[in-house]
């Protein structure tokens, strides 16, 4: 089938990390990414995005400024005309290392915090550094350069949105994203000590409009809802092969960051293969491109070009079928596997991340 | 909407032309413009203000300015509430 445009490129540029969130989205098996592409691969991949119509780079990982070509690569992307988005936890923004990015052109920085007070943070971080994170917001603020600030939200810390709020307003930031946590990778593994209750989920809903109503447009507050708790799946990706490319750091390449969990397909890597030929031709890329490939109830359903069926490594993860209509979807024959897990009341010790690495 | 504010996209946002369309880049996206309201974010350089921008588009499509004043608060207002301008 034809290939839509492209849009969006993120490039993992490394899956190393010194902190340790239980929520890590990485995969368990993150050691297997050791062999990083080099300075000029990346910048290679960021040249064949551009020809292909993206207009916007996302780089994280891992910790993208673990990378010291990073500078190089931001450069090569905004040369490109590229929008380029740093997905960081800040905690190595020194002055040089900001400077440097801000001077390649980086239009746009994400700054996550695990919790807003530090004793929280840190530990759910695994390590200190909280501290230094605070300074790296205070340095980007006085850049000219746009900031966000993320906080990952789970049942550890969900009760505290009304303190995350507040501190993102001490500090005058204009862009708070509140992102419920997504069950990938580490947070699969921990899922049942991160699912929020139900009732954090509604408190929280509660918190954030009040917020939203208070502070009107002097901040943009993103606060999404785990879809577990809607009726309805979100658009992943705004479908399968649409519009999003990722680069995992070896240059295994995936139409989304969660989709190497997914097994049963086949791996193709841009070191092998040109991306022009990965994003039209690969067996990968169209397995679920467009509505042919979909089941019932997704095939009659009036909302399939509105969310596409939902996630494909969520109904991997869960059913065993990357095909399946995502079982979060209330239609979805597989929907109790979600509700059991979502309504389970058994609260578990989180694993942090890097407990693996013994193996 | 006051008509004298000068209008300023917020840190962070790009406007991006190419040959067959506009988009504004903002760090969660892209918005596609359509021909107007790529006309409408051309004019916002953080110099000059509503009132004059529709006197802008109103000669440039030659068009009444109520129509244009019209068109454009709907955008720029829709601009504004998701924090493109600063
Ligand atoms: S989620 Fe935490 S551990 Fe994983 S890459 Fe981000 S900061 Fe590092
Ligand atoms: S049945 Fe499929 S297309 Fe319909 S709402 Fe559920 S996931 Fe979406």
């Amino acid at each position: 089938m034809n290939a839509p445009r492209p849009l969006s490129l993120l490039c993992e540029l490394t899956y190393r990390c010194n902190l340790q969130c239980p929520y890590c989205y990485n995969p368990l098996d993150y050691h297997a990414y050791r062999d990083e592409l080099t300075e000029d691969e990346w910048k290679r991949v960021v040249r064949e995005a551009a020809e292909l119509g993206v207009v916007q780079l996302h780089l994280s990982g891992g910790e993208p400024t673990l990378r010291r070509d990073l500078a190089g690569i931001v450069r090569e992307a905004s040369t490109s005309r590229m929008y380029v988005n740093l997905i960081t936890q800040g905690t190595f923004l020194d002055e040089t290392a900001l400077d440097g990015l801000v001077d390649a052109g980086l239009a746009h920085v994400q700054i996550s915090i695990q919790a807003p007070e530090e004793e929280l943070a840190d530990r759910i971080a695994g390590t200190r550094v909280h501290q230094r994170k605070l300074e790296a917001i205070e340095r980007v603020l006085q850049r000219n350069v746009a900031l966000t600030i993320n906080c990952v939200l789970h049942r550890v810390n969900h009760d505290r949105i009304a303190d995350v709020i507040a501190f993102a307003e001490r500090y005058g930031v204009r862009r708070l994203e509140l992102a419920n946590v997504q069950f990938y990778g580490w947070a699969y593994r921990n899922r049942l000590a991160l699912m929020p209750t139900r009732a954090q989920v509604e408190r929280g809903m509660q918190v954030v409009e009040d917020a939203r109503r208070r502070l009107g447009d002097r901040m943009q507050i993103t606060y999404v809802l785990p879809d577990y708790f809607e009726e309805y799946p979100k658009p992943c990706m705004l479908g399968w092969g649409n519009a999003f490319i990722t680069v995992a750091p070896d240059g295994r390449t995936l139409p989304c960051p969660a989709a190497a969990a997914i097994t049963t397909l086949p791996r193709v890597n841009v070191r092998d293969v040109p991306l022009r030929e990965i994003w039209e031709d690969s067996q990968l890329f169209n397995a679920y491109r467009g509505t042919g490939w979909m089941p019932e109830p997704c095939r009659m359903c009036d909302r399939r070009e509105i969310d596409f069926g939902g996630c494909r490594c969520q109904a991997f993860l869960l059913t065993g079928d990357a095909g399946a209509t995502d079982p979060a979807c209330r239609l979805s024959p597989d929907h109790d596997l979600v509700v059991a897990w979502r309504d389970g009341r058994d609260v578990l010790p989180f694993a942090p991340r890097i407990v693996e690495k013994a193996h | 909407m006051i008509e004298t504010e000068r209008l300023c996209f917020a840190r962070g946002v790009v406007l991006r032309e190419e040959d067959e369309a506009s988009l504004l880049l903002v760090p969660e996206g892209a918005i596609f413009l359509n021909g107007t309201a790529a006309a409408i974010a051309n004019l916002i350089d953080g110099k000059r203000t509503f009132a004059e921008i529709v006197e802008v588009l109103s000669e440039q499509f030659s068009e009444e300015r109520e129509r244009v004043a019209a068109d454009a608060r709907e955008f720029i207002e829709r601009l504004r509430a998701s924090g493109v301008l600063a």
